[in-house]
């Protein structure tokens, strides 16, 4: 292995990987990583990360993800679920992931929490800004075959204003696993 | 295909830098993996002929290769398929990059371990495909903020997956 005199720093090499350095920065990033294994492995190291992250699945996705999904040929199973009322689901053996919409009068919110709780009350996620569609009145719950060990969850949707956060609805989803 | 030792230690030693540099530009990893075929194809036969004029700094000609060939399949509206099993099929065994993933179950983990506002800064970057301005810009952050939040955030993540603190 070549010795690195200059080594790129783990910051300029989250800047590389998330787009963020300017062009002529990031020109000189990549022009070191190609002649030095010892950067070259520690981007690798994030590199992989980045990839791992760009493929992941967090419990509030956007439409533009789902559409992906759909696109990519995820087998998804949507159950619509409004406030207040008990939705059911089933997670079939043939099906790949359950997105639950909550639905909700969305109007004029510009900024969305999603708190998730199991059965017993307690906190599973606290989930900031999270993606909705006002338009649709939808926030899109994604919902995967590992999470039947944590019972069925209620969310609990919050708009934000500056300082003030009114409830818009709690959601419960019962769920089936075959 | 017959690769020499040189050879055979070249395309080891570039295949998993030219698959990172795909992942960058191009995001998706089948097409990464189409660009190291198409690029080391492209080296192994300028070196055959060649055409290499300062062997010395073949990184430097790896690196202009990548940055060609990327032009070349963002001009054109769809990566060619053929080309690209046209330069596997060519290539000699053992160029595949060894490049590592994450456990999926893990970084789901470590992403819920993370303080709500920075795994939404390092979701909105990197699902969402949002820059600095636009995640402050929701977020009510300066650019200069989500990038700092992102910065410790992935250090953070890595050392979780890593480190298996999920």
């Amino acid at each position: 292995m070549n010795e690195c005199v200059a080594p790129l720093s783990f910051d300029t090499l989250v800047d590389l990987w998330s787009g963020s350095l300017p062009a002529e920065a990031a020109a000189a990033a990549e022009e070191h990583l190609f002649g030095c294994d010892a950067c070259a492995a520690a981007s690798d190291r994030l590199g992989a990360l980045v990839a791992g992250l760009r493929t992941a699945l967090p419990p509030v996705i956007s439409h533009a993800h789902r559409d992906r999904l759909v696109a990519e040929g995820a087998r998804i199973t949507v159950t619509p679920v409004e406030p207040g009322v008990d939705a059911h689901a089933v997670f079939r053996s043939d099906v790949d992931l359950l997105i639950h919409s909550l639905r909700a009068p969305l109007e004029h919110v510009a900024r969305l929490d999603v708190e998730v709780f199991d059965a017993a009350g307690t906190t599973l996620g606290q989930h900031v800004h999270v993606p909705f569609d006002a338009s649709r009145g939808e926030v899109l719950i994604a919902c995967q075959r590992h999470y039947e060990d944590r019972g069925d969850p209620t969310f609990r949707v919050v708009a934000v204003e500056g300082t003030t956060r009114r409830e818009i609805g709690t959601y419960r989803v019962r769920h089936q696993w075959r | 295909m017959v690769a020499t030792r040189t050879e055979a230690e070249l395309l080891q030693r570039h295949a998993g830098r030219i698959y990172a540099y795909g992942l960058r530009h191009l995001r998706e990893g089948s097409a990464a993996q189409d660009l190291v075929q198409q690029v080391l194809l492209a080296v192994l036969t300028a070196l055959r002929e060649g055409r290499v004029e300062d062997v010395a700094r073949l990184d430097a000609y790896v690196l202009g290769t990548c940055r060609n060939t990327v032009m070349d399949l963002r001009r054109g509206a769809q990566r060619d398929r053929r080309l690209a099993e046209r330069a596997a099929a060519e290539l000699p065994e053992g160029y595949e990059p060894h490049w590592r993933t994450v456990d999926r179950r893990r970084l789901e983990g470590c992403l819920a371990g993370l303080e709500p506002r920075d795994r939404a800064v390092v979701l909105a970057t990197f699902l969402e495909d949002r820059d600095a301005d636009e995640i402050g810009a929701v977020l009510e952050l300066t650019p200069g903020n989500v990038r700092v939040i992102r910065h410790r955030a992935l250090a953070r993540l890595q050392a979780c997956v890593e480190g298996g603190r999920a």
